[in-house]
């Protein structure tokens, strides 16, 4: 039912954009080849939260104040209560940098030869190189909705050998990123211009020697990817609609990508993204999307309240639900559009197949916490998550994880969550450096079903 | 004027604000007040029970209460850095007693009172790195800088004759701002998506480039054009324009490359449509290189690399034919011509456009757009007033830093000068009614919208959806005016009450002061915040706020050089501590201009501290208008070194 709705909406404005070129095509089989491999949705929502007005009681789905639009996609969902982000800072702008690198200070850490890298993009980095098997075309997307004063390097979620990389939020520059290019008529002479960029590189990196090499390959992978844009395999394959489907972005008119921040916009444009989101999941393009609605201390005003995020998030409890009901509606929108997204040829939809995790900056917002982080895991089905639960592990955790003011409350750390879904996907290159028990701690009782990890 | 504060009158101000806290008895206060005798918060303590012996040292009870967990063994912890500069013996071993380590939480950890503050607070201080002037300064290391979208929008523009270039990069990704900046050096990194955007970008460009021939300057086609034709053309056309792309000569091995791009075509226009996605595409295209060539263990900056450090720095945009011209004659080596060439850069009108996006982002003046009001708040205020803010404020700007004739004004009349530029609709939405065409035109105003400080967009954007917000303005004058840094805010901060109409809002921001651990920063914050409570939200004087209750914006400024220094400044309003910092603080105002600088000239987030002070000797030995300033760099031995 989705797959149509989605289709019929893309094709409204196909005509007002680029339309999906040929690799679009390839994508399809890659799809159908490669639908059973589990794919990873990581969502961030800014400024945590009122614990007591998010996290159901373990053990019931009553779901409170601010999870309260999650009612109808709660059967998907296990809340963790209990966890922390281990390590220093607990700041706004530290937990942006911990939630989905694992990364703190004053804490023991395992060592990572990835350095600071977020799980989004380690495991793109993993499928890419595994591109003959995997057929990604991408190996990660960092997108999001909202995220104003994301340019600036501390707000950011996604990192890259400490690098930060931008959430774009702009489907009028993520879709034909994504979507666009390749082919066409004279798809062999760009081939040859590129080749003639790539030679440049080439010069380039030999003049400078170690001068400025990191940045220079960086540039070189982003060239690769790139070629494998210009130059998909066809399969001769026929594509599913949802691969085909382009999104009206003539409605976000022309102006800049703060357009794009009004009140009045944020839930179209939150929609769209969510779709290319699954269309880039459900066609093979990657396999692992970091999504951030809103970035850390975010000025933006959401839909039903009367002032920013932030600003609500140090007012009392029932000010910050009016803007946290918001971000949850959205990702019960996300996950509910998942689950109506066939996924492969057993029946599987997409939710089956991918893991997503809510992270946010803080856990409880008000008092700049690193404790009780905001967090739930959905869908999964396929990675043998087990749903519709609600479970405290803080009576299993440790005191002094999470570095920060409840030195004596207990919790576990949320890079044993990370650790284990890299493990439930398969990959092995993933190292979260707080994971705890020295780089073994896991939560696979938990991901089970059971209430401890 | 300037009040010295003794300690003891600093330390009734902030005992005064912790006996707010209910917590906190007035006996409490009026002890440490009246102890004349004690800097140190021996007397002050609010503890009842019998003092004890403090045996351990300094760094003893800093590792042994965790003060390293959070702060590091050099205290300068990325994210909870100690600011040293803001600290002196009495306010440090004040801040200690009171708020460390954090009581958060049930659980409170061992407190550091009296004796065991005063000794954790001599270890930090001594912790504090030393900064010596005398060794040689520094030279910045080889590298490649990437063009900032806007860079890039005005390169296409003057490269190719078209002016699309800010509608083409509304399809790239967000330049990264480090300190404030869109063009530091490690923010500037070639993701997918930026490579991706350029690739899209030049191909765009190329597929819709309408003075092809002008451009190919090959003379005209034959009607059947030949191959030999075309090559002809790439002859001639690929290592002149390759020059202007590349901002230097190409390589005998690019000619050849890029001819064979060109030759790929059948038809001139095809090969130049072909060269030029390849042109724009390629990484020296898209990085500016400051690498040069070997030279007494360094590495000096090649005549063509400083042409491009000049035009980008002073224009935001690719050097034009004089100045590539001076770099190929070899006269940029000369200190009087290259001085010469950045004058005449800086009295061209893109050097206003261009300072005016410095001074944006200096001031914290960056996206007016995407502000939102609330329209039942502020129902006159929309989208064309904050465009037209934000052209008062680039002209402001473009005249205070450059003058009219190449010559600006002084740091401090950033702050104090009396004209603006108005169009009748802005004059009529400040309530001013001497303009009468839409065009802006520069107007003599008085007090209540002299200097920078009262522009409609800097109010604007410094303030919250509904109402003011003094934090956001208080924290602009430490950060970005005087260049004050802060550690990191407190967990569990108390909550701040919400727009009431019948309640000030400086009253209900009491909490800030109320609280030990807000108020050791706040005190420095907040009435800075409170000076601007005359403008509303949306830039608009007002003479009371909410429901007509009247305004209080008088405060003081309390340390200018150091928050760590007790000088007092007592203002009435906006404009008097517009005139603070224009006077008794011009010093202060003048290094932190020159800071600011040196993060927008080099890329840089943390300019060396002894480098900005030469800057500032530099730039006041000639003059102390700002252009001199602007030229100061110049004469720096190390412009045009790397190492």
């Amino acid at each position: 039912m989705y797959r149509r709705d989605l289709f019929k909406k893309f094709a409204v404005g196909a005509t007002a954009c680029a339309a999906p070129m040929t690799s679009i095509l390839a994508r399809s089989a890659m799809a159908a080849e490669n639908a059973s491999r589990l794919k990873t949705l990581f969502i961030f929502h800014p400024n945590g939260c009122v614990p007591s007005y998010w996290f159901p009681r373990a053990g019931t789905m009553n779901l409170p104040p601010m999870t309260a639009p999650m009612e109808r996609v709660k059967q998907h969902c296990l809340f963790i209560d209990g966890v922390g982000y281990a390590g220093k800072p607990h700041t706004h702008e530290g937990g942006s940098k911990k939630c989905l690198t694992g990364f703190g200070t004053d804490y023991p850490t395992v060592a990572s030869p990835h350095g600071n890298t977020s799980i989004d993009v380690q495991m793109g980095k993993e499928d890419w190189a595994n591109r003959d098997q995997t057929q990604i075309t991408i190996p990660s997307i960092q997108m999001g909705c909202g995220t104003q004063w994301g340019d600036n390097y501390d707000k950011r979620v996604s990192f890259d050998n400490n690098n930060d990389l931008h959430a774009v939020d702009d489907p009028r520059i993520l879709y034909p990123k994504i979507f666009g290019g390749g082919g066409g008529d004279d798809g062999s002479a760009k081939l040859k211009i590129l080749d003639a960029v790539k030679d440049d590189l080439n010069r380039l990196r030999t003049k400078l020697g170690s001068v400025e090499r990191e940045r220079l390959e960086r540039h070189a992978d982003s060239l690769a990817v790139l070629e494998a844009k210009l130059n998909p395999m066809d399969t001769g394959s026929m594509a599913p609609s949802i691969c085909t489907a382009a999104p009206d972005l003539a409605q976000f008119g022309s102006g800049g990508n703060d357009t794009l921040w009004r009140t009045n916009i944020l839930s179209t444009v939150s929609d769209v993204q969510q779709d290319i989101a699954i269309q880039s999941l459900a066609c093979g393009v990657t396999r692992s999307i970091a999504f951030s609605y809103g970035v850390s201390v975010s000025p933006i005003v959401v839909p039903g309240t009367s002032t920013n995020d932030h600003d609500l998030s140090h007012q009392d409890a029932d000010a910050h639900t009016t803007s946290k009901v918001w971000w949850m509606g959205q990702i019960a929108q996300f996950i509910e559009k998942m689950a109506n997204t066939p996924d492969g040829p057993d029946g599987s939809s997409l939710l089956d197949n991918t893991i997503i995790m809510t992270v946010s900056d803080l856990g409880h917002g008000n008092r700049h916490n690193h404790f009780q982080i905001p967090i739930l895991l959905a869908g999964g089905k396929n990675a043998g998550l087990v749903t519709n639960r609600s479970i405290d592990l803080a009576p299993y955790g440790q005191t002094g994880v999470k570095g920060d003011q409840n030195e004596l409350d207990k919790s576990i750390n949320h890079s044993d969550i990370l650790a284990t879904i890299a493990d439930r996907c398969g990959y092995t290159s993933c190292v979260f450096p707080t994971t705890s028990d020295n780089g073994n701690g896991r939560i696979n009782n938990a991901w089970e079903g059971s209430n401890q990890p | 004027m300037v009040k010295k504060l003794s300690t003891l009158m600093l330390f009734s101000m902030l005992t005064a604000c912790v006996a707010k806290d209910p917590g906190s008895s007035s006996s409490d206060a009026q002890s440490s007040s009246s102890d004349a005798q004690s800097s140190s918060p021996q007397t002050s303590s609010s503890s009842s029970a019998p003092a004890v012996v403090e045996t351990r040292t300094g760094e003893q009870i800093y590792s042994e209460l965790g003060c390293k967990g959070c702060h590091d063994d050099d205290g300068l912890n990325e994210l909870n850095p100690i600011v040293f500069e803001n600290w002196n013996i009495n306010s440090l071993t004040q801040k200690i007693h009171e708020t460390m380590p954090p009581k958060l939480g049930p659980y409170a950890p061992e407190l550091c009172e009296d004796e065991c503050a005063r000794r954790v607070a001599e270890y930090v201080l001594s912790l504090k790195p030393v900064v010596s002037c005398n060794s040689e300064p520094e030279p910045l290391p080889q590298r490649l800088r990437m063009l900032t979208n806007r860079e890039y929008a005005n390169t296409i523009n003057d490269l190719l004759g078209r002016n699309d270039g800010f509608e083409i990069i509304n399809t790239f990704e967000a330049d990264t701002r480090i300190a404030g900046y869109d063009n530091n050096v490690d923010g500037s990194t070639a993701t997918i998506g930026r490579i991706d955007g350029y690739w899209a970008a030049a191909e765009k460009i190329a597929d819709s480039q309408s003075n092809i021939t002008q451009l190919l300057n090959c003379g005209q086609q034959q009607q059947n054009p030949t191959q030999d034709d075309v090559r002809r053309c790439a002859d001639t056309f690929i290592p002149r324009f390759g020059e202007k792309v590349f901002r230097r000569p190409l390589t005998n091995d690019e000619v050849t490359a890029y001819k064979e791009v060109f030759n790929l075509a059948s038809t001139r226009e095809d090969g130049f449509k072909y060269a030029l996605q390849a042109f724009l595409s390629s990484p020296n295209f898209l990085y500016r290189s400051e690498i040069g060539a070997a030279n007494n263990g360094n590495f000096k900056l090649t005549a063509y690399e400083i042409a491009s450090l000049l035009s980008y720095t002073f224009w935001g945009t690719m050097p034009d034919d004089n100045l590539l011209q001076a770099a190929k004659d070899g006269h940029l080596n000369d200190i009087n011509t290259l001085r010469q060439q950045a004058e005449r850069l800086l009295s061209d009108e893109r050097a206003k456009a261009q300072f005016a996006h410095f001074g944006r982002q200096w001031f914290r003046a960056t996206d007016l757009s995407a502000q939102q009001k609330d329209p039942a708040l502020f129902p006159d205020y929309d989208d064309q007033i904050a465009e037209l803010m934000d052209r008062e404020l680039e002209l402001f700007l473009g005249e205070v830093f450059l003058g009219n004739s190449g010559n600006g004004l002084t740091a401090g009349e950033i702050y104090t000068a009396n004209f603006t530029y108005l169009n009748n609709e802005l004059a009529q939405y400040y309530g001013m009614n001497n303009v009468s065409t839409s065009n802006f035109q520069k107007v003599t105003v008085d007090s209540q919208r002299a200097g920078l400080l009262t522009k409609g967009a800097v109010l604007t954007i410094n303030a919250a959806r509904q109402e003011n917000h003094p934090i956001k303005r208080g924290l602009l004058i430490r950060r970005n005016l005087l260049c004050q840094e802060f550690g990191t805010p407190p967990a569990n901060i108390g909550e701040v009450e919400p727009l009431d109409p019948n309640k000030p809002l400086r009253e209900r921001l009491l909490a800030h002061s109320s609280n030990a651990a807000c108020a050791s920063c706040h005190v420095h914050i907040d009435p800075l915040g409170f000076a601007f409570e005359h403008y509303d939200a949306t830039g608009r004087y007002r003479t009371f706020e909410g429901n007509n209750l009247p305004i209080d914006s008088e405060g003081s400024l309390i340390g200018i050089a150091s928050m760590a220094d007790i000088d007092e400044h007592h203002f009435n309003d906006l404009q008097g501590l517009a005139n603070i910092l224009a006077t008794e603080g011009s010093n202060q105002i003048a290094l932190c201009a020159a800071e600011q600088y040196q993060r927008y000239f080099k890329g840089i987030a943390e300019p060396d501290s002894c480098e900005v002070s030469d800057t500032v000797a530099r730039w006041q030995g000639k003059s102390d208008n700002l252009v001199d300033l602007w030229l100061a760099p110049l004469a720096d031995p190390n412009f045009a070194v790397r190492k």
